[in-house]
C-alpha cells in the first residue's frame, strides 16, 4: 500500500521523523517497506492479510505511534465530525455488522478545485487519482481511515437503501462500466426496487454520481469478512474496498468515518445534511486471557509484568491483572487478528524486537535418524560422470506435446491454467526433456546429452499416480565432438540398472520389441528385469524429430524409478578363481537386423565350457561391407576353475562359439 | 686359495668396459655358461679329496654369487641408460586432452543437496509427498480456511477436487499423522503457484522443516537459522528477523539476510507452530510446542551461485548446466 509521508508526517505531527527512520522502524515492526520514493514522497508498504487495521493512514501512524506511545486514531478526527440523531433500525441483517447512511443535499459537486487543494495533495501522495469532489473525498476518508464509504446519487434512488443477501443469479453493471453475474453468494446494497451495488466490492452503474448531482446518500458500512471474501475474485475484481472488507474494517470506525464525510462534504462542497439511518449491532469486545510464562516460555525470553502491559498498552490494548500470573487483554476494535494468547506473544515480541530474542544453539530433542544414501543421487552421480547434463523442467506441458508422445493417455489438465503451453501434468518425462534438446541443438555446439528426474503423473481408474521417473536423451552428433557411440548409449542404460545396486548381467535384462511414438518403428523396446517392466529405450522416431526440430539420430530412455528401487540389493562378493583368463577375440560379420542380445541369448544358452564372459568391445556398420552387415568385435573370455587352461581347451571353446553363431545366425568370421 | 687369486679382479675389469648389453651377456657367458670359467672350476669339484671338497665348493660359489650379482647391476645400469636415452626421443604430450564431455548437475540439485546434508547431520529426516494434494492437507489443516485471504498468498493450481500443492506444508502434516512426535522433518521438494513472469516460476522447489518436542521455542529456531544459513553460504551471516503472517505460525517472521553490498534480501519464512496446527493434529498444546521454517531453493541457489534471472533456471541451456558441476 502506497503511504504518503507528508500526509503521515501531518497526522503525527512530528517533524524528528525522517523517511528511512520510519522505513526501518515500520519493517522491523513486521509491516514490510519495500520502497522509499523520497522524491514524490511515499512509501510502499508490503501488508500481510492479517493486517487489515493498517490499510490507512491513521492505521500506520498508530503503528509507528506504538513503540513510544499510543495513538488515538479517533480522537485524530474528533473535531471535524457533523454529529447528528440516527434513525435506527435494530433488525439484524445477514452479513452486516452496522450499515449507517447520510442524505445530502445542496452538494455540488462541479466546484473551484482550489478548495480541494489538501485533499488532492493528500492522495496524490499516494497515488489515487482525482474524479470529482465526492468522490475524491470518500476516497480521502478510505485512505485516511481504512473505511470505505460510497456515494449515490439519491435522484437515482428508488426509496431507503440497505444490504441484502442477493436472491438469484442475474447481472449487475457497476460503475467500471462492465457487466457481472453474480450468484446467491453476493452481498448486495438494494433499493426499493433494484440492486445499486455490491457490498464491500464496488457501486452500481445506475446509481453513480455524476458532474450533475446535487443530491446524495452516503453509504458507511462494515460487513463480516466471511460475506465478501472470495467474492470479488470470483468476478476478476480487485478493489480498494474489497481488499479492506475481506480483512475487517475497524467496526467503530464506521460512524466517525461517515461523520467525518458529511462535515468535509458541507465544509468544501456546500452540502446539506438532511438525516441519517442506521442499523446493526453491538460490537463484539474480544478478551485474551495471556499467561505471562507462556510469553517468556514461547519466545526464550524473561518479561515481567509491567514490560508487557507497557508494550500492549502502546498498541491500544487495555489490560487488567486476573489470576495470579495472567493478564486479561481487552483487544482493540481495530485488532480482529488477535485470538488467541500466541497472537499476543507475537505482538510482545515484534515490539520488543526480534533481533532482540537470543539465540539458541542447543539442539533440543535430538533424534536418531538414518543417513542413508538416496539411490537417486547415485544415479544423478553417475550420469553425471558420464557426460550427461542434468536438467530442472517445469512439469506442466501442452496438450499438443502430450499428443505427440503419449496419444493414448488420460491428461490431467488444470482447471486454471496460466497458458496452454502449461496446461497438463506431464506424463513422461521426454515431455519436458525434448523440447530442451531443440533448445540446445539450436544455441550449442556441444553433444547433448542430457537427463532429468522427476514426477510424473498418470491417471488410472479416475486416480492420479505420481512416480518418480527418469529420462535420458543423447543425441548423436553428424559432427563427432566426443568417442561417444551410439551403443554407448546402451551401455549407460545398463549402467543405471547396475547402479541400483542389483547384481547384473546382461542375461537379466529382457528387449522387447514396442510400438511407441516415441520411436522409430522396430527401434524401440520395453525394458524388463524377471518380468518387472523397469523402462522404454529406443531411437526417436521421425516425427518426434521434426516436432522438435531433431537433425541428428538420438536415443530415449526412460526408467521407472520406483521399479528400479524395488530390484536394489546389497552387493555381495564372490569368490573368484586365482587361475588366471585367456582373452580370445572374434570379429564376426553380422545381418544387419540381429541385435546383439540375440547373439548374447544364444551364446548363453549354448552353455560353453570353460567360456566364462564375452562381450562386445567394436561395433562397425559401413556400406562398405555391402550395406547387408554389420560387424562386431566379439571378446571370449575363457577360464577353468581348477586348473590352468592349454591350448586345445582354448581352440575347441572358441570352435563352439563359431559354430554356434554360424548355425544359428548364419555369422561368419571376417575375411574367412 | 682354490682358484687363480685374480679372476674375480679380471672379470670386474672386463665387467666394466662392457658397453652394451650384448657384449655383456658375452662376458656372463664366458665365466657362467657351459664352457665359461666358473662351470669349469666347479666340474673340477669331484676330483678335489675330501678334506679340501668342501671349502673349494663354497669358495666358488661365493664367487659365482658374486659375478651373478654384478651382471644382473650392470643389465640394470645399461638398461637406465637406454630408457633415457628413447625418452629423449619420445613426444608424449600430457595436455592432449581427454575426449570425454563432462556432464554437470543442476544447481537446484546441488542447493537441495546442501540444505539436506545441513538439516540430515542436526537430525532431520526428509520426507516426501504428493505433488497433487487435497485442499484439506494443503490449506484447511494448516489453518487457512476457504475464501482467507492468506489463500491470496499461494494462488493455487485446482485439478478438479485437488490442487496442486503450494508448498511442501501438507508433507509434514503427512509426516506427523505416520510418525507422530517428536518429530524433526525436512521436506523438499516441487510447489506450484498460479504466477508466471521474470521472478516468478509457475513451478519452483522448497524445503519446509519442523520440528515439534517439548520446551522449543524462539530462540531453538533463531539458533538453527542462524546455523543453516552460514553454513549455507559458508560466511558469518548476518540476518534479520522481521515479524510476518503466515496462518500456520505464531509468532511468524521473515528472514532477511544481508548481502555483500549491506542490501537486506528476504530468504525464508519461519515461526513457532500456530496451537490450531497442533489441535488439528490431535497434539496437546500445553505439551508440544515447535517451529516451521520454509526456504525458496531457486532463491537461495541464485543468492549463491550469483544467478541474476530466475529463468536461466528452467532454461536448461548447456552453456549455464556445464558450469555446475
Amino acid at each position: 500500500m502506497k503511504i504518503s509521508l507528508n500526509w503521515l508526517l501531518h497526522i503525527l505531527n512530528d517533524p524528528n521523523l525522517i523517511d528511512e527512520k520510519i522505513a526501518q522502524a515500520l519493517t522491523s515492526q513486521g509491516l514490510e517497506v519495500e520502497f522509499i520514493d523520497s522524491v514524490n514522497r511515499f512509501i510502499d508498504v508490503s501488508l500481510t492479510p492479517n493486517r487489515g487495521d493498517c490499510f490507512s493512514h491513521i492505521g500506520i501512524a498508530r503503528e509507528l505511534s506504538a513503540s513510544s506511545n499510543f495513538f488515538d486514531s479517533y480522537k485524530y478526527i474528533e473535531n471535524q465530525l457533523v454529529s447528528i440523531d440516527y434513525d435506527v433500525d435494530l433488525e439484524p441483517h445477514q452479513g452486516v455488522q452496522s450499515f449507517y447512511t447520510a442524505t445530502l443535499s445542496n452538494v455540488s459537486n462541479n466546484i473551484d478545485i482550489s478548495k480541494l487543494g489538501f485533499i488532492h495533495q493528500c492522495l496524490e501522495g499516494c497515488g489515487v487519482r482525482s474524479i470529482s469532489p465526492i468522490v475524491d473525498i470518500t476516497n480521502y476518508i478510505m485512505m485516511l481511515t481504512g473505511q470505505p464509504i460510497h456515494a449515490y446519487d439519491e435522484a437515482l434512488l428508488d426509496g431507503p437503501i440497505q444490504a441484502k443477501i442477493n436472491s438469484r443469479v442475474q447481472d449487475i453493471t457497476l460503475i467500471d462500466d462492465k457487466k457481472y453475474q453474480i450468484n446467491q453468494s453476493f452481498l448486495t446494497i438494494v433499493d426499493s426496487s433494484k440492486i445499486i451495488g455490491l457490498a464491500g466490492i464496488m457501486g452500481g452503474l445506475n446509481s453513480s454520481v455524476s458532474k450533475d448531482t446535487s443530491s446524495i446518500v452516503l453509504e458507511s458500512a462494515n460487513f463480516s469478512p466471511e460475506f465478501i471474501r472470495g467474492r470479488a475474485r470470483s468476478l476478476g475484481l480487485h478493489t480498494e474496498a474489497s481488499l479492506r472488507f475481506e480483512r475487517l474494517v475497524d467496526p467503530k470506525m464506521t460512524r466517525f468515518a461517515l461523520e467525518h464525510a458529511m462535515y468535509l462534504l458541507s465544509d468544501i462542497c456546500g452540502a446539506k445534511v438532511k438525516h441519517a439511518t442506521y442499523s446493526g449491532q453491538a460490537i463484539n469486545q474480544t478478551l485474551v486471557s495471556l499467561p505471562i510464562n507462556l510469553i517468556n516460555s514461547l519466545l526464550g525470553l524473561s518479561l515481567d509484568t509491567a514490560q508487557i502491559v507497557s508494550i500492549l498498552s502502546k498498541l491500544g490494548f487495555s489490560v487488567t491483572p486476573s489470576d495470579a500470573g495472567e493478564l486479561s487483554v481487552t483487544v482493540p476494535s481495530w485488532r480482529n487478528d488477535i485470538d488467541i494468547a500466541e497472537d499476543l506473544c507475537e505482538e510482545i515480541a515484534r515490539m520488543y524486537g526480534y533481533d532482540n530474542i537470543p539465540i539458541n544453539k542447543k539442539a533440543l530433542g535430538s533424534l536418531v535418524t538414518s543417513t542413508k544414501n538416496n539411490p537417486v543421487d547415485i544415479i544423478r552421480d553417475k550420469l553425471s560422470a558420464y557426460g550427461f547434463s542434468e536438467c530442472v523442467n517445469l512439469t506442466l506441458t501442452s496438450e499438443t506435446i502430450e499428443d505427440l508422445i503419449n496419444p493414448d493417455n488420460i491428461k490431467i489438465k488444470l482447471d486454471n491454467p496460466i497458458t496452454t503451453d502449461l496446461s497438463l501434468m506431464r506424463s513422461s518425462i521426454a515431455s519436458t526433456l525434448l523440447p530442451r534438446v531443440a533448445h540446445n541443438l539450436n544455441n550449442v555446439l556441444m553433444p547433448i546429452n542430457l537427463f532429468e528426474i522427476g514426477t510424473i503423473f498418470s491417471n488410472k481408474e479416475e486416480k492420479i499416480i505420481e512416480h518418480e521417473s527418469i529420462g535420458i536423451i543423447s543425441v548423436v552428433p553428424k559432427r563427432k565432438y566426443s568417442t561417444l557411440k551410439d551403443q554407448d548409449i546402451k551401455n549407460i542404460i545398463n549402467q543405471m540398472i547396475k547402479l541400483a545396486s542389483i547384481e547384473f548381467t546382461l542375461e537379466n535384462i529382457t528387449y522387447n520389441q514396442i510400438d511407441n511414438e516415441l520411436f522409430v518403428a522396430k527401434n524401440g523396446f520395453q525394458l524388463s528385469i524377471n518380468g518387472l517392466i523397469i523402462g522404454i529405450v529406443g531411437k526417436t522416431s521421425g516425427k518426434i524429430n521434426k516436432y522438435f526440430s531433431i537433425n541428428d539420430e538420438s536415443y530415449y530412455c526412460e526408467l521407472d524409478l520406483l521399479a528400479l528401487s524395488s530390484l536394489s540389493q546389497t552387493q555381495c562378493f564372490n569368490m573368484f578363481s586365482r587361475l588366471a583368463e585367456v582373452r580370445r577375440d572374434l570379429s564376426l560379420v553380422v545381418p544387419p537386423n540381429l541385435r546383439f542380445e540375440q547373439i548374447s541369448d544364444r551364446i548363453i544358452n549354448a552353455k560353453i565350457l570353460n567360456l566364462k564372459d564375452f562381450y562386445l568391445f567394436d561395433l562397425y556398420e559401413s556400406s562398405k561391407l555391402n550395406n547387408t552387415k554389420k560387424s562386431m568385435g566379439l571378446a571370449l573370455i575363457l577360464h577353468q576353475e581348477s586348473s590352468t587352461l592349454v591350448d586345445n581347451d582354448i581352440d575347441m571353446a572358441v570352435e563352439e562359439v563359431v559354430n554356434t553363431l554360424e548355425s544359428a545366425f548364419g555369422i561368419t568370421l571376417r575375411g574367412s | 686359495m682354490v682358484t687363480e687369486p685374480d679372476l674375480l679382479d679380471l672379470f670386474y675389469a672386463s665387467l666394466k668396459q662392457a658397453p652394451n648389453i650384448d657384449a655383456l651377456n658375452k662376458l656372463k657367458a664366458a665365466y657362467l655358461g657351459k664352457s665359461g670359467q666358473i662351470t669349469k672350476l666347479l666340474k673340477l669339484v669331484k676330483e678335489k679329496n675330501e678334506s679340501e671338497r668342501k671349502a673349494y665348493a663354497s669358495e666358488l660359489n661365493v664367487i659365482k654369487t658374486k659375478i651373478t650379482d654384478a651382471c644382473a647391476l650392470k643389465l640394470y645400469e645399461l638398461e637406465k641408460n637406454k630408457i633415457s636415452k628413447d625418452a629423449v626421443s619420445s613426444n608424449y604430450d600430457p595436455s592432449i586432452p581427454f575426449n570425454h564431455f563432462k556432464g554437470s548437475l543442476h544447481p537446484i540439485t546441488l542447493t537441495l543437496r546442501s540444505i539436506n546434508k545441513f538439516f540430515i547431520g542436526n537430525g532431520f529426516e526428509v520426507a516426501s509427498g504428493p505433488e497433487i494434494e487435497d485442499d484439506h492437507y494443503n490449506f484447511t489443516f494448516l489453518n487457512i480456511p476457504k475464501d482467507h485471504p492468506a489463500r491470496a498468498m499461494h494462488d493455487t493450481f485446482y485439478i478438479g477436487d485437488k490442487l496442486l500443492r503450494t508448498h511442501t506444508s501438507p508433507v509434514q502434516i503427512r509426516a506427523i499423522e505416520s510418525k507422530g512426535v517428536p518429530i524433526k522433518v525436512i521436506a523438499p521438494g516441487k510447489v506450484y503457484r498460479c504466477d508466471y513472469d521474470i521472478t516468478h516460476s509457475p513451478m519452483f522447489h522448497q524445503v519446509e522443516g519442523l520440528v515439534i518436542d517439548k520446551n522449543i521455542n524462539f530462540t531453538h529456531l533463531k539458533g538453527i537459522i542462524y546455523t543453516f544459513m552460514s553454513d549455507f553460504f559458508d560466511r558469518d551471516i548476518e540476518l534479520r528477523f522481521r515479524p510476518s503472517f503466515f496462518p500456520f505460525t505464531e509468532p511468524s517472521a521473515e528472514v532477511d539476510i544481508k548481502d555483500v553490498n549491506g542490501k537486506w534480501l528476504e530468504v525464508l519464512g519461519c515461526g513457532l507452530v500456530h496451537p490450531n496446527v497442533l489441535k488439528n493434529l490431535s497434539l496437546d498444546t500445553d505439551v508440544y510446542t515447535g517451529y516451521a521454517f520454509g526456504v525458496g531453493v531457486e532463491r537461495l541457489a541464485m543468492l549463491k551461485y550469483k544467478i541474476n534471472d530466475l529463468r536461466f533456471l528452467y532454461e536448461n541451456d548447456l552453456r549455464f548446466l556445464k558450469q555446475f558441476r
